[in-house]
């Protein structure tokens, strides 16, 4: 028997939420859960667009598990998804496969998406391949950002022995704008690696017009003085980094994300 | 019969009219920051944009992207083509990539060319990543997969000394012994590479590089284009 394992039973759940534009206003329009997936939609704060929040049921997530999320925003709709937690990631035996999160985010022609999940924490020894994959119609915008902790900061545990795989694509119109992936497998590596940092959050915007939007982030995160961070335009899609103590990266995020957005986050970030 | 070291060495010489002497990837800042202030932290930090950062990408881009060029599957070609078009960290590392790409293969298809290279030039409009074109004008003209890459790698490493040498400043036997220190480890990168079965499983663990690189577009003073 292998003790490392608390549940033999892997889980493989899925969740799907699609919003879109019905007698003038932004409307669920298709939901499918399955355990332990779960999607909450709480009251919007008056005059803000409409709000998912995706729960994990199990509380994290073990070696082995699989899980599915996709958000669809249809043409000219709006909505914010946020996740209700940070993602917890537990330490996996071995011999298990990785787990593996699927993230399919489409945004319509004319629709705004803003994907903001919390921080996912990846425990020491934890296995976990994700892969986001954001496909923005023309006119389309989007404003997603991610946060990895490499191990439980709060408790000083480190991530030397673990597989933290994290790939992004944002695709437009079919074509491949940018793609990048997190690859930290044992020990961070020394030189250009994370430095001191065990936290690093990216936040990535596509719009038609990028120029200004970016140069609000630079702005904003002129700022940032506990965290490195920094904000680029590549191939037309922002991509703006934060690293650093994992205390830090968040409170940096949550400035950045607020004053760029020009709002409160979701309550969820705030509990 | 043609000799494709002399071919090779000709494409990966700092004489080749590329434009690489203009591109740190980096080294400045990361230099301006005290990442890099003699040979060793430079070495330290080549090991990682080789082993786990640049190096790691683009050996994995360029076996892929060679090994569909001498299989004549143009369809593979193009999706690595731009697979590494897209996998930029930031704007200047995308138009170091992107210029001296689009410079070896039309410079190529002057004084070297094949079919293929017109070819692919004209379905990918000029617009082609620097390790594709190398791997492509290496798999058209017969260069075995493994002595391209390793001189690939080589020259790209080289020439992030030289950045280095001119900014720190260090003195040229220190970049030369710097460029022995990564011998092993340039030969562990193409190695990596060549065991690449899926892209999909490739990824960079360098957070302070790309750091680096953003931090370089508002950089006061630069001598470098990346």
């Amino acid at each position: 028997m292998n003790t490392l394992a608390p549940r033999m039973q892997r889980a493989s759940g899925e969740s799907r939420v699609a919003f879109a534009v019905r007698d003038g206003e932004t409307r669920l329009t298709d939901l499918y859960q399955r355990d332990p997936c779960r999607i909450l939609f709480p009251d919007p704060e008056p005059g803000e667009p409409p709000q998912a929040v995706l729960v994990t049921t199990s509380g994290g997530i073990a070696g082995g598990d699989v899980l599915k999320m996709a958000v669809e925003v249809g043409p000219s709709a709006h909505a914010v998804v946020a996740t209700q937690a940070a993602e917890k990631i537990y330490r996996a035996a071995l011999s298990s496969e990785p787990c593996t999160i699927a993230v399919d985010l489409a945004v319509g022609e004319g629709a705004i998406l803003d994907w903001l999940p919390q921080e996912t924490i990846v425990f020491e020894g934890s296995r976990l391949k994700r892969r986001t994959v954001a496909e923005v119609a023309a006119g389309g915008s989007l404003l997603a950002c991610e946060m990895v902790v490499l191990g439980r900061a709060a408790s000083g545990e480190r991530f030397t022995g673990g597989l933290l795989l994290d790939a992004w694509s944002v695709r437009r119109g079919g074509k491949l704008l940018w793609t990048d992936t997190l690859r930290v497998e044992g020990e961070t590596p020394l030189g250009a690696g994370f430095g001191t940092a065990n936290a690093l959050a990216t936040v990535i915007g596509v719009w038609d017009a990028p120029q200004p939007r970016f140069e609000t982030a630079r702005g904003l995160l002129e700022a940032a003085d506990k965290v490195r961070a920094g904000v680029t335009l590549v191939n037309g899609v922002m991509v703006a980094r934060l690293l650093g103590e994992a205390t830090e990266v968040r409170a940096a995020t949550i400035a950045f994300l607020t004053g760029f957005r020009g709002q409160r986050l979701p309550r969820v970030w705030h509990i | 019969m043609v000799d494709p070291l002399y071919r090779l060495l000709a494409w990966l010489s700092p004489a080749y009219p590329i434009g690489a002497f203009s591109y740190s990837h980096g080294v400045e800042t990361a230099v301006e920051e005290g990442f890099v202030k003699d040979r060793a932290s430079l070495v330290t930090w080549l090991r990682t944009v080789l082993t786990d950062g640049t190096g790691r990408v683009d050996g994995a881009l360029f076996a892929a992207a060679w090994r569909a060029a001498e299989a004549q599957d143009w369809k593979t070609f193009d999706t690595v083509a731009e697979r590494a078009a897209a996998w930029r960290g930031t704007s200047e590392m995308a138009l170091e990539q992107r210029q001296q790409g689009g410079s070896f293969l039309s410079i190529t298809r002057n004084a070297w060319n094949h079919p293929d290279l017109d070819a692919t030039h004209q379905r990918l409009s000029g617009e082609i990543a620097l390790p594709v074109a190398v791997a492509l004008a290496a798999a058209v003209h017969g260069i075995a997969l493994e002595m391209a890459l390793s001189g690939y790698l080589h020259a790209f490493t080289a020439n992030l000394i030289s950045a280095a040498v001119r900014t720190v400043p260090l003195g040229q036997t220190d970049g030369q012994l710097a460029l022995a220190a990564l011998e092993a480890t340039v030969q562990r990168t193409v190695e990596a590479a060549l065991a690449v079965d899926d892209l999909d499983e490739v990824g960079t663990a360098t957070p302070l590089l790309d750091w680096c690189s953003l931090k370089h577009e508002t950089q006061y003073t630069r001598l470098f284009r990346s």
